[in-house]
């Protein structure tokens, strides 16, 4: 009886401590931030010889892509998210176009996008969200 | 001759009671607020009602700690704008103050943030006001139609511990009592700040009972700052007969429509560089509006027998639309329909237009006595409502509002058929126990118009018009045993079990769960002095949600997230030491997290402040006397403070405080008054959230970066009115 007592008396402190504890903040969550992932998504990235559109391009984390990058400039345009794994394509020929699949990862922030022909300046971002 | 008047008035206050609860058990279910002699739901004050009415009902049960009738005298302690405010009057409630239309408030209580006040279950007179499946969120609702001169009082329940509660009651009730008591003709007119004015008419007819009258009101602002500009019209009606034998009638309706621009919302660090002012709107952040209408019918016949049982019967009719344009992020959206398109401007415009229908009807027995000792009334009863809904989610073009993307567009149908029964159960004259349990049976069923996958938050993989339904049935047991330990002291424990639809358009088909539901437990105590000028009472709560609402600023609406608890202690002082003075304090200290919280650390349910403080004091009394006559004074003010509001695990936001004071005088027919919101110009968020946006203060495409966005809380507002009374 002792004993049930002194438990309820703890879980009675821990609750509390629980409301004092508001008062003093806590450390963040890494990874998934809004409990939504997955889907499957598609895009089309141009590629121009100034610049990406969409230069912005937003999925959920843990999301199946297939993207299209077609080359609308007059050089050379690859497409990779840096940090993203399988999501690099090499350099393509102007007019032309290629398509990759890949998985968001689960961290929730924004990527590079940038070309990797060599020289080349386009950039955008990949929000995972 | 007497005799007869007496009858009238005991069915009139039973009736009176029924209207604030919308059931008839809930007639005899909860006391005056005690420091409020002249509450809300006692329409006639005289000797003979009060004597007749304690002699014939039994002392009603309470259902939990925070069983309150708020009388109409609290609500006028300080200024609050509209009928959704009033709720702040209720001790443990904080409702934030608008100054635009057409929305319903953001409500905080026990831990919960209920964005458009959904998680409240709200109902004026018996007519239902949440809507189980809207596009903005679950059981979204709007109270703000209701013209608050025509406002009696609120009974609220914080916590789901009576069986008449249904759907969207997550964290409590809130039941709108119509009526005027002051007979005659109303004329209020306000001007104030922002360009803001109002004209309110109330027409209350000598010779008919209090629940009759008509009224109508028109309001119009600028707004505070850039694009905020709003309009309204509302029309109530009211009419009660009583038929005699006991029978009573009642027939509701109301009408209201507004619209409003909204500025969307401005990035702190933009605010802080002196990029953007606080009341600013981005110039790309056009075509930002709400437009919404509404239109409500509602019929009730009541039948109270001298032995104290009573037979409840209600319908309702209901039609609402809603169209609101938002834009969180800027420009950060690609078509799902079309992956061509992209970066045109992430203006959501999301549309709702339900027409709905219901009745109810219970019977309420009369007290059982098998021994001296025990005494039972119970109370059966069914409640039902269907709509049908049209739900559309698109993207629009800012500059064109043509539209780009689709991401809902579908057919909703929703059926709730309820059976609950209640019991009533005294024994020793000291022990109360109040309950019983209720089931309701939950069918939707979607006429999805885009392709399959669409719904499912991705690129389209099917032919479109497919349908999907779901049928579940939550089962909700709930109990309160209340203890007279003393006339003046009450230790009270409740737990009940609650529910919430889902979001049907997301669901898959054939689901047998389109509900999330909600357990909650209390134990407290309710004191109050004998004179009952004084009263307090103190609860300890937690409460667990199987599945969390969380707004979402990158899709610009509720949605869905995981389960979540909260825990925490509310305690309230309501005291009128004097006739003149009536002062209202309460203190809440709540926790909520998500359960899947990570190791070391809590994830905070956001935007849920777990210290508020909430103050009330009021004075009336006559100032003067001007020609054989009173000039009756009233000032008033009002207490906010909020504190520890996380907007993410990792920030919190600044605490905010807010003053709001009143002011007025009442000489015969003319009554002068003024209003003051945020009397110190507190600049504050109303709401904040940190999502990632790409919005910029110069022309041309931005780079999207994570920030804290804010929209901002009305600054210092005036509005002075004049009413007359004829």
């Amino acid at each position: 009886m002792v004993s049930v007592h002194s438990a309820r008396c703890v879980r009675a402190a821990r609750r509390l401590l629980v409301l004092a504890l508001v008062a003093c903040g806590d450390s963040g969550v890494g990874g998934d931030a809004d409990g939504i992932r997955g889907g499957a998504l598609v895009f089309v990235v141009h590629a121009g010889d100034a610049e990406f559109a969409p230069a912005i391009v937003k999925s959920e984390n843990s999301a199946k892509i297939t993207l299209t990058l077609r080359n609308v400039g007059t050089k050379p345009h690859g497409f990779v998210v840096d940090d993203i794994d399988g999501s690099e394509i090499a350099p393509i020929a102007p007019g032309a176009s290629a398509v990759i699949t890949f998985e968001t990862p689960d961290e929730e922030t924004i990527y590079t996008i940038r070309s990797t022909a060599p020289g080349d300046n386009l950039a955008g971002q990949w929000i995972v969200d | 001759m007497r005799q007869r008047r007496v009858f009238r008035s005991v069915r009139a206050c039973a009736a009176t009671c029924s209207a604030l609860a919308a059931a008839p058990a809930i007639a005899e279910a909860d006391e005056p607020p005690p420091a409020a002699p002249a509450e809300a739901s006692a329409p006639r004050t005289d000797a003979d009602t009060q004597t007749v009415t304690a002699r014939s009902a039994p002392r009603p049960a309470i259902r939990g700690v925070g069983d309150l009738r708020i009388s109409r005298e609290q609500i006028d302690a300080s200024p609050r704008a509209n009928a959704g405010e009033m709720l702040s009057a209720a001790p443990g409630f904080f409702v934030d103050h608008e100054d635009t239309e057409g929305l319903g408030n953001d409500v905080h209580l026990r831990g919960f943030d209920l964005p458009n006040g959904s998680g409240v279950e709200f109902r004026v007179g018996s007519i239902p006001l949440n809507i189980p499946t809207h596009v903005l969120g679950q059981g979204y609702a709007d109270a703000n139609f209701v013209i608050p001169e025509v406002v009696r009082g609120i009974r609220v329940l914080e916590g789901v511990y009576d069986p008449h509660q249904g759907d969207a009651a997550i964290v409590g009730s809130a039941y709108y009592d119509l009526g005027v008591p002051e007979r005659g003709y109303h004329v209020k007119t306000s001007y104030g700040s922002f360009n803001q004015r109002r004209v309110a008419a109330v027409v209350a007819p000598e010779g008919e009972e209090e629940d009759t009258f008509a009224a109508f009101a028109l309001r119009g602002t600028d707004g505070f700052g850039a694009r905020r500009e709003s309009r309204s019209a509302s029309s109530m009606a009211q009419y009660a007969i009583d038929l005699g034998r006991g029978y009573r009638a009642r027939i509701v309706a109301a009408a209201y429509e507004a619209s409003t621009s909204l500025p969307g919302v401005v990035r702190r660090d933009d605010v802080e560089a002196g990029r953007i002012g606080l009341y600013d709107s981005y110039a790309s952040a056009e075509g930002q509006s709400v437009l919404a209408s509404r239109m409500h019918v509602g019929f009730d016949l009541d039948r109270t027998q001298g032995d104290g049982s009573m037979v409840s019967l209600g319908a309702w009719v209901a039609a609402t639309s809603l169209r609101m344009r938002q834009n969180f992020t800027g420009s950060l959206e690609s078509s799902r329909l079309n992956p061509e398109l992209a970066g045109l401007g992430d203006l959501f415009e999301s549309v709702n237009d339900e027409t709905a229908l219901g009745a109810h009807a219970s019977f309420r027995s009369r007290t059982f006595q098998p021994s001296q000792a025990i005494r039972l009334s119970i109370e059966p009863g069914v409640y039902v409502r269907s709509g049908f809904t049209s739900q559309s989610r698109v993207l629009l073009e800012p500059e064109n509002l043509l539209p780009w993307d689709r991401r809902i567009d579908a057919d909703v149908q929703t059926t709730d058929i309820a059976g609950f029964v209640d019991a009533d159960l005294r024994i020793l004259k000291v022990i109360h126990v109040a309950g019983g349990v209720r089931a309701d049976a939950l069918l939707a069923s979607v006429d999805d118009h885009l392709p399959h996958g669409i719904s499912q938050g991705g690129a389209p993989d099917g032919p479109p018009g497919e349908r999907r339904s779901a049928m579940g049935i939550p089962v909700s047991p709930r109990a309160t045993v209340a203890l007279e330990v003393h006339p003046w002291l009450q230790p009270v424990a409740s737990y009940g079990e609650g529910f919430r639809s889902l979001d049907i358009v997301h669901l898959s088909d054939g689901s047998t769960k389109p509900f999330s539901k909600v357990r909650s437990g209390e134990v407290g105590l309710r004191a109050r002095s004998p004179d009952r000028r004084f009263a307090t009472s103190l609860a300890i709560f937690e409460t667990f949600v199987e599945n969390e609402l969380v707004f979402e600023g990158e899709s610009a609406r509720l949605e869905t997230q995981g389960a979540s608890h909260r825990r925490g202690v509310v305690a309230s002082v309501i005291a009128k030491p004097v006739e003149w003075l009536l002062g209202s304090f309460s203190l809440s200290l709540s926790h909520a997290d998500f359960d899947t919280e990570a190791e070391g650390g809590h994830h905070y349910v956001p935007e849920v402040p777990a210290i508020l403080f909430r103050g009330d004091a009021s004075v009336t009394r006559p100032i003067a006397r001007v020609a054989g006559h009173d000039v009756k004074g009233r000032l008033g003010v009002g207490y906010t403070f909020a504190a520890r509001r996380h907007i993410s695990d990792d920030v919190v936001q600044s605490p905010v405080s807010v003053v709001n004071a009143a002011a007025g005088a009442r000489y015969r027919r003319l009554e002068l008054g003024v209003d003051a919101y945020n009397l110190f110009d507190a600049h504050y968020a109303d709401e904040e959230s940190i999502f990632i946006s790409n919005w910029g203060t110069t022309p041309g495409p931005h780079r999207a970066s994570e920030a804290r966005h804010i929209t901002a809380a009305p600054p210092f507002t005036l509005v002075a009115s004049l009413t007359l009374h004829l």
